[in-house]
């Protein structure tokens, strides 16, 4: 006589079977004292192992006096909320503050003559944007490029057509 | 406050609305964790993690389903991660080639019920299964879900679920089997 698989007894013993599985298991316990004692010693395993791991007393008391809403609560409480960020955060800005209008006015101070870094910015820009216009010009006269321009809008033309064929090609996939 | 409502306000960005949710679940969250971690600091420390996830991650949650094993998934979860990262868990190997060795209690070995003397000690067992084995345990014995239940809450095929529970319960017996010949 063929014995019932423990899989199954396990899942017989859960009530996890069909019908089926049902009729088979029951009408060979009535059959196999074997298997009628391993489904017992499988009863009484389980009842132990589901008593071992109850909470005890102690363990009870100790969940239900547990209170995570505050702590909880805190955690999701965002950062900006929190006074004891701003004991942090409000000294260190007005201290940057201070020493921004600090440095300020000796920029002011010092940097606003031709030598400062103010004057030398300046400079700068006076030559920088003629430079600039000037080589807009150059590029738009057909200066050392022309040659070169319509390869580039071709080139240019056959990446964004490729590209574009690469994202169907992938979405129809 | 209802679960469902709770839920909406949440999602709705009310963040007072989930302290009702704390509070309706943090007794079995907080059991869920002592017996996955074994320990009350742990267990505080973690069912505080998962509601912080299961907050985080709110807006996954299908309204459709039970908020309970949505939310024992996560404290399973964090429960894992947590040993994994502690190294807190130390398993004995669950290779098939020990399990094959292990009798089966129709051969006459001693059964659990035998081994078992005093709670501690099949706890301490249950501490040292591979975790796969010890979320199963944990959920089947202690949590009392279904097989349905337990497949959703880890992940794993229903019918694999038994297959687990069975070879849970011959590492079980073979690990206080061991902790028997060691004190006696």
């Amino acid at each position: 006589m063929k014995h019932i698989q423990p899989d199954l007894m396990q899942r017989f013993l859960a009530d996890e079977v069909d019908l089926m599985e049902r009729e088979t298991v029951t009408e060979h316990l009535t059959l196999c004292e074997e298997c009628t004692a391993l489904l017992i010693q499988m009863t009484a395993d389980d009842d132990s192992i589901s008593l071992a791991l109850g909470l005890d007393e102690a363990e009870t008391d100790w969940v239900a006096s547990v209170d995570l809403t505050a702590a909880v609560m805190e955690k999701l409480r965002p950062w900006y909320r929190d006074p004891a960020v701003w004991v942090i955060v409000a000294p260190l800005v007005l201290l940057a503050s201070y020493m921004l209008s600090w440095v300020g006015s000796l920029l002011t101070r010092s940097a606003v003559g031709p030598e400062g870094p103010v004057g030398f910015a300046v400079g700068a820009l006076r030559e920088l944007v003629p430079a600039l216009w000037k080589l807009g010009a150059y590029l738009g006269q057909g200066g050392l490029l022309r040659s070169i321009w319509p390869v580039l809008l071709l080139a240019g033309a056959i990446w964004f057509w490729r590209s574009r064929t690469k994202k169907e090609v992938q979405s129809h996939a | 406050m209802e679960e469902r409502e709770a839920i909406s306000r949440c999602l709705a960005g009310d963040k007072n609305a989930y302290a009702t949710l704390v509070g309706q679940y943090q007794a079995q969250v907080l059991a869920l964790c002592l017996r996955m971690t074994g320990n009350r600091e742990d267990a505080a420390d973690v069912a505080q993690q998962a509601f912080i996830q299961a907050y985080r991650h709110l807006d996954r949650y299908d309204p459709d389903q039970p908020f309970r094993p949505w939310l024992y998934k996560i404290a399973t979860n964090e429960c894992i991660s947590f040993l994994r990262r502690t190294k807190k868990h130390q398993a004995v190997p669950a290779a098939d080639d020990v399990l094959e060795n292990v009798s089966d209690p129709a051969d006459g070995a001693p059964s659990i019920v035998d081994l078992a003397e005093d709670r501690e000690r099949v706890r301490t067992a249950v501490a040292q299964l591979p975790l796969s084995y010890r979320q199963v345990v944990v959920a089947y014995y202690f949590q009392e879900l279904s097989y349905q239940e337990i497949a959703r809450q880890t992940g794993v095929p229903v019918g694999t679920v038994g297959t687990l529970l069975h070879r849970a319960k011959q590492q079980l017996r073979k690990l206080l089997a061991a902790t028997e010949v060691g004190t006696g």
